[in-house]
């Protein structure tokens, strides 16, 4: 008895629940279409794990994502910011409970069919010089006909000659539209041997928010020798729900410069050893 | 006994139907509203029915009708991603005692982050403006490493999850805010030590109290 008394407490020291400090929030994103001229509501959970009462602020934020890095940018201007209203300003939060954020999103009568992309944003107050907070994510559209545009800035290879090494190609295209786009695609790189070196673009489906440019440097490995000689670019570009494509081809010239000097100095020498041949028959 | 028959059917009808069903999704007509507690970013599954076509990925989750090659999103259209993304701050405050020109002092906050989600998060540090009294500031680092006996404000992040894009050494904190750490993935109480650094010059103005607000936001990616 004295033992399993022992075990019950040992027991209850290693799965004795840690004191836990933190503010948790639900969802993490969430999507809504509405109609121009309409109000429609969102609303955010958040849950205080302290072990005291925690004020809550609710606030909107808009962002959009570097596609070269992942890495989100906060504080983007969005139209969209001045349509949300947060019902509430702060909330206490009692220790280990849960309060809910409404936000109403009040969408003009003329507001132009399009994504839009927020954030719900809860600000705990920690201190007066520390504050923590959470961003759940919020991709608003406005209902209407959208504009799936995909522009190509820049195609083309860095040098339109290479003596030799690894040829480069730079793509650059921007989404000109209103509404995220997951652009998909190959660049094939063809010499006169035929097909070379096949590039799949954005295999993880990254997503091209609006007014995001995507830019990608393509590095063309293993040309040899027998490559010499124009080279051909096809870019392939898929998009949007429409299945838009977009085919654009480039060129630039292979040389690379040891067999150039190998067969100009072959030339040479053949052109010598002909002068020589002709001037023996000439003396002849 | 006919009628009777068909009341006894109709009833069990009527109960089978009403029966409750348990599922984690929910849908609703007219405005409708549908619960998605399993969609993944990288799902780029569709159904379509006629003219109309949902496309369930969050983010990409809308409901479309396409005439003639005309992408026309439809109104009254909600999902949601549930989970839990989970926030805790070890320190309310940055406390660096009292500056002198021989040395470098320092605060640590730890920021720890939990989330279920399948994208991972980000967490991004910002500032309210420089760590300043009144008009009198001191300026954030500028090559990479603070050093004592110069005017030097900056904070080095250490983390499994140290953002790729963060350059390494001290850096400024700016009031845009910089992505300091990032997972692809589901995490739980990942740790994230910031230490805030500072150094003065003879230049400044002694017998102030310098403070300024930082704040720690974290999301999951989208």
């Amino acid at each position: 008895m004295k033992y399993l008394l022992y075990f019950v407490v040992v027991l209850f020291c290693v799965y004795a629940p840690q004191s836990v400090k933190a503010f948790s929030i639900s969802p993490l994103r969430q999507t809504v279409t509405a109609d121009p001229g309409t109000i429609t509501r969102v609303q955010l959970e958040v849950s205080n794990d302290y072990a005291q009462s925690i004020d809550i602020e609710p606030s909107i934020d808009a962002f959009t994502v570097n596609p070269q890095t992942d890495e989100m940018l906060y504080g983007v201007s969005s139209i969209a910011r001045d349509w949300i209203q947060p019902k509430q300003n702060t909330i206490e939060v009692p220790a280990g409970q849960s309060r809910i954020f409404d936000f109403d999103i009040r969408v003009p009568a003329d507001a132009e069919p399009g994504a839009h992309y927020l954030m719900l944003v809860a600000t705990h107050k920690v201190g007066s010089q520390v504050q923590g907070e959470l961003g759940s994510l919020l991709f608003f559209y406005v209902a209407g006909q959208i504009n799936e545009m995909l522009n190509v800035e820049t195609f083309a290879p860095l040098k339109n000659v290479y003596w030799g090494g690894k040829p480069e190609v730079s793509l650059q295209f921007r989404n000109n539209g209103t509404i995220h786009l997951v652009p998909q695609g190959t660049l094939q790189i063809k010499t006169r041997r035929g097909e070379h070196q096949t590039f799949v673009m954005n295999p993880e489906n990254k997503k091209l928010l609006p007014h995001v440019r995507w830019e990608e440097d393509y590095l063309i490995e293993n040309l040899s020798f027998s490559d010499i000689g124009k080279v051909y670019a096809q870019l392939t570009l898929q998009y949007g729900f429409g299945g838009h494509t977009i085919i654009r081809n480039v060129s630039f010239y292979y040389l690379p410069w040891g067999l150039v000097v190998g067969i100009l100095g072959a030339l040479i020498f053949g052109v010598l050893l002909l002068r020589i041949v002709l001037i023996k028959r000439h003396a002849k | 006994m006919k009628s009777r028959f068909f009341l006894c059917i109709s009833f069990f009808i009527l109960c089978w139907l009403a029966w409750p069903i348990s599922s984690d999704a929910s849908m609703t007509g007219g405005s409708f509203e549908i619960y998605a507690d399993g969609f993944s970013m990288n799902d780029a599954s569709s159904s379509t029915g006629g003219l109309l076509s949902l496309e369930s990925t969050v983010g990409d989750s809308f409901a479309t009708t396409t005439v003639g090659g005309a992408i026309t999103l439809r109104g009254g259209f909600q999902a949601m991603e549930r989970g839990i993304l989970r926030l805790s701050l070890s320190s309310t405050t940055l406390d660096f005692g009292t500056l002198s020109t021989g040395s470098i002092t320092t605060s640590t906050l730890v920021v720890t982050v939990s989330t279920d989600s399948e994208t991972g998060y980000s967490l991004m540090l910002k500032e309210d403006g420089n760590l300043r009294s009144g008009v009198h500031d001191i300026n954030d680092v500028a090559d990479g490493s603070v050093t004592a006996g110069q005017e030097e404000y900056g904070v080095s992040v250490t983390s499994t999850d140290r953002a790729g894009t963060l350059p390494a050494g001290d850096r400024p904190i700016i009031a845009a805010g910089t992505t300091i750490a990032q997972s692809s993935g589901q995490v739980t109480d990942r740790q994230t030590t910031l230490t805030f650094r500072a150094a003065i010059d003879a230049n400044v103005r002694g017998g102030l109290t310098y403070s300024h607000q930082v704040t720690l936001r974290a999301t999951v990616n989208p």
